[in-house]
């Protein structure tokens, strides 16, 4: 297997520009832009919480060396080579001031950061920060004179559509939410931008493949973590429930569900960059997923739950069936609507090199949850149902 | 004649309302009603209304006085359950801000003028020395009885059974009671009750957001609240959102058997010659024996006229159950299940039950 972050830098010496450098996709794409390229990496943050941008960045950087397992000079790297400016994509040009923008002058952009809500109550908020601040972010990449603009969207802008997803224009009237709206909304803004611009759809990205480090707490984490509670609300409303209640759940049990690591899409993302790929779509996604009745069950037992009835429908569905499917509607999209993307556009870019995901069927996806489970329990705040 | 305390426990809407107003027919018995479901705020704050250690009489006052966040919130957006008698037009508290003992205790004992009774008693139990929550409780009935010239208290709050181990351990002398009532009927109204509807409510939002949202204002989880949840948060709280909520009859059922069978184990502590249990069905069905028994258990005298208007209470009521589907009426049933299986343990049956 390939190792990410572990190659040997091979692109001359291009400044990147990065948005949501704290966020999971961001953070790791420093690194791994860290360790394959020699340029200089701006990223661009909010102050938040008592601690300044260039705190955020440089802790959750740190942090992610250790728990992605990855060689210790990335230390000194980001200590001389990441330069972290304030902004907000939110804010007109993202609030950069006047005094940064030769700091971007010519730098290949990567918009990362994003909102990954989806409930229709927090609609505005999606569109001000995936919408408003994509088109915030090109504005800033139009005035830098960039020579090419990444955009880091997702997959699942495919929606309901099911079986083999080219990589091409999505249909808006197939999103299940407003979160797949609002990225199939900011692709649109980067489209008709009059920027070079390569498109990258990752699917549902998972923790580092050997670690299985995450600091991700959506997607598959989000689906564990709304089970996890699912479980103690059983168990809340009658001890000994949450093991021994038969819940069905609605899936396509001959599909796969797209899950990729952290690092094959960073990998994947900068060979891209690396091989000067054209403008166009790119599916960062996983050749072998698992399938989606192996990944439900496997994510009951390991909330405790017993495992599942698999169904193809809600028609024989228990009022306390339906009171579950409605905790995890926004997961239930990718478990009744499986789908093979076409990465053929990456493979053409890569060749070999292509990463490719990493085979999570059987064992190897558990471990994943496993890890997570473990952080999720460890920190756990439950109460107990007090007698 | 006895004057020992006595306790009724339930699962709630178990029939113990019913159950209360006979005891308040007895010229000897002083019913007392809705002590722990209130200073419990439904059932989801029961540890502050058992501190441990000693309390002076101030803080015990604090406990049965102090407006608790649930009901307050539920009384200002004027959903009012019927256990709630406070006379509005006549007295000084405002639904915000209702003490727990004037939710239907004090306004039980006077309904007349609720507020004078609740001011004596403030300034008696304040003076009080610090004591045992145990000691300031079994006091505080002891003296209502005095006051009202009766010889014998009898505690009955809806749901209590959830605090059974806590009433039990307090008053270790007291005779228990344990109505009980078809759990499909009893879950079918619970699902419907504003109180147990708060209650789940509660819980669920508990659940998925890490925290009490009426203890903490930390909203981190959000996210993962679904709609009918974030919308009955107490921020965004309002009556139309919480009548929205949608209870089905069968998670009540589930949450009817874990009652029974923790309150069953719980029971099991009590001296069996300390323990009646009675059916609220044999309560409709055949009030005047059922009342004698319960008259000879707890050692009440027990006057022909004081059935003859326990059992004059009694509507024919049907069970709802059966107006429900069949897949629904099947589903509460498996979800009963467990209960009706450690209550057939203790020799209790219901007919039309498998």
């Amino acid at each position: 297997m390939q190792q990410s972050f572990s190659r040997v830098p091979v692109r001359r010496a291009r400044t990147h520009v990065v948005t949501g450098g704290t966020g999971f996709v961001g953070s790791a794409l420093i690194l791994e832009l860290l360790a394959r390229t020699e340029g200089t990496v701006v990223a661009i943050a909010r102050p938040k919480a008592d601690h300044s941008p260039k705190e955020r960045v440089e802790q959750t950087l740190a942090e992610l060396i250790e728990g992605y397992g990855l060689p210790s000079h990335l230390h000194e790297a980001v200590t001389t080579r990441v330069i972290v400016i304030p902004g907000d994509i939110e804010q007109v040009s993202c609030g950069v001031t006047a005094a940064s923008m030769p700091l971007l002058r010519g730098a290949e952009f990567w918009h990362c950061a994003a909102s990954l809500q989806y409930m229709d109550r927090h609609r505005e908020q999606i569109e001000r920060t995936n919408v408003l601040g994509t088109t915030h972010v090109v504005q800033l990449a139009r005035r830098s004179q960039s020579p090419m603009f990444n955009m880091v969207s997702t997959a699942y802008v495919a929606g309901s559509r099911r079986g083999d997803i080219p990589a091409e224009q999505p249909d808006i009237e197939l999103v299940n939410n407003c979160y797949e709206r609002s990225k199939i909304m900011a692709e649109e803004v980067v489209l008709t931008s009059g920027l070079n611009a390569r498109i990258l759809r990752p699917s549902i990205v998972i923790g580092h493949s050997r670690t299985h480090h995450s600091t991700s707490t959506d997607g598959l984490y989000g689906f564990i973590r709304n089970l996890t509670k699912f479980r103690n609300a059983l168990e809340r409303t009658q001890v000994g429930l949450a093991s021994t209640l038969d819940v069905s759940i609605e899936v396509h049990t001959e599909g796969r569900v797209d899950l990729v690591p952290i690092d094959s899409v960073v990998e994947d993302a900068v060979g891209l960059s690396n091989a000067g790929a054209a403008p166009g779509y790119y599916h960062l996604t996983n050749s072998t997923p698992p399938f989606v009745k192996d990944a439900v069950i496997g994510c009951f037992e390991l909330s405790g739950l017993a495992a599942p009835h698999l169904v193809s429908n809600r028609d024989t569905m228990s009022e306390v069936d339906l009171k579950l499917q409605q905790r995890i509607d926004f997961y239930s999209s990718y478990l009744i609507n499986p789908k093979r993307f076409d990465r053929s556009s990456v493979e053409a870019v890569l060749g070999e090199s292509a990463r490719s995901g990493t085979d999570l069927e059987g064992e190897a996806f558990l471990e994943y949850c496993t890890w997570f489970l473990d952080k999720l329990e460890g920190g756990s705040r439950k109460l107990a149902a007090v007698r | 004649m006895s004057n020992r305390p006595v306790i009724v426990v339930g699962t709630g809407r178990c029939g113990s309302t019913l159950l209360s107003q006979m005891v308040r027919q007895h010229p000897d018995l002083l019913s007392v009603s809705e002590v722990f479901s209130f200073t419990t705020d439904l059932g989801t704050r029961i540890e502050r209304a058992f501190p441990v250690g000693a309390l002076s009489g101030a803080e015990f006052w604090n406990v049965l006085s102090s407006p608790q966040p649930r009901q307050s919130l539920l009384l200002t957006h004027g959903l009012q359950m019927p256990e709630v008698i406070y006379p509005w037009e006549r007295g000084r508290f405002e639904p915000g801000g209702l003490p727990p003992i004037m939710q239907g205790m004090v306004p039980h004992l006077d309904g007349l003028d609720p507020d004078v009774l609740f001011d004596e008693l403030a300034a008696e139990v304040c003076r009080w020395d610090a004591a045992p929550v145990d000691v300031h409780y079994r006091r505080f009935f002891s003296d209502l009885a005095a006051r009202f010239g009766k010889r014998q208290w009898v505690e009955r709050s809806g749901g209590s059974l959830r605090v059974v181990e806590r009433l039990v351990e307090a008053f270790p002398e007291a005779a228990v009671v344990h109505i009980v009532r078809d759990g499909r009927d009893t879950a079918l109204s619970m699902s419907q009750h504003i109180g147990f509807r708060m209650a789940i409510l509660c819980g669920f939002q508990i659940e998925q957001l890490g925290v009490d949202p009426f203890e903490s204002s930390e909203r981190t989880d959000e996210a993962d609240l679904s709609d009918e949840l974030a919308d009955t948060l107490p921020e965004n709280f309002t009556a139309e959102a919480f009548e929205r909520f949608d209870l089905p009859p069968s998670l009540c059922g589930h949450y009817w058997a874990g009652e029974i069978v923790s309150g069953l184990t719980a029971l099991e502590k009590v001296p069996p010659e300390s323990l009646l249990t009675l059916r609220y069905e044999d309560l409709v069905c055949a009030p005047v024996d059922t009342v004698a028994r319960l008259g000879s258990f707890i050692g009440a005298e027990v006057r022909s006229d004081w059935l003859a208007e326990s059992a004059a209470l009694v509507r024919n009521e049907r069970p709802r159950w059966p107006k429900l589907g069949i897949s629904q009426q099947e589903e509460l049933a498996r979800a009963c299940q467990p209960g009706f299986d450690a209550l057939r343990e203790v020799g209790l049956r219901w007919s039309n039950h498998p």
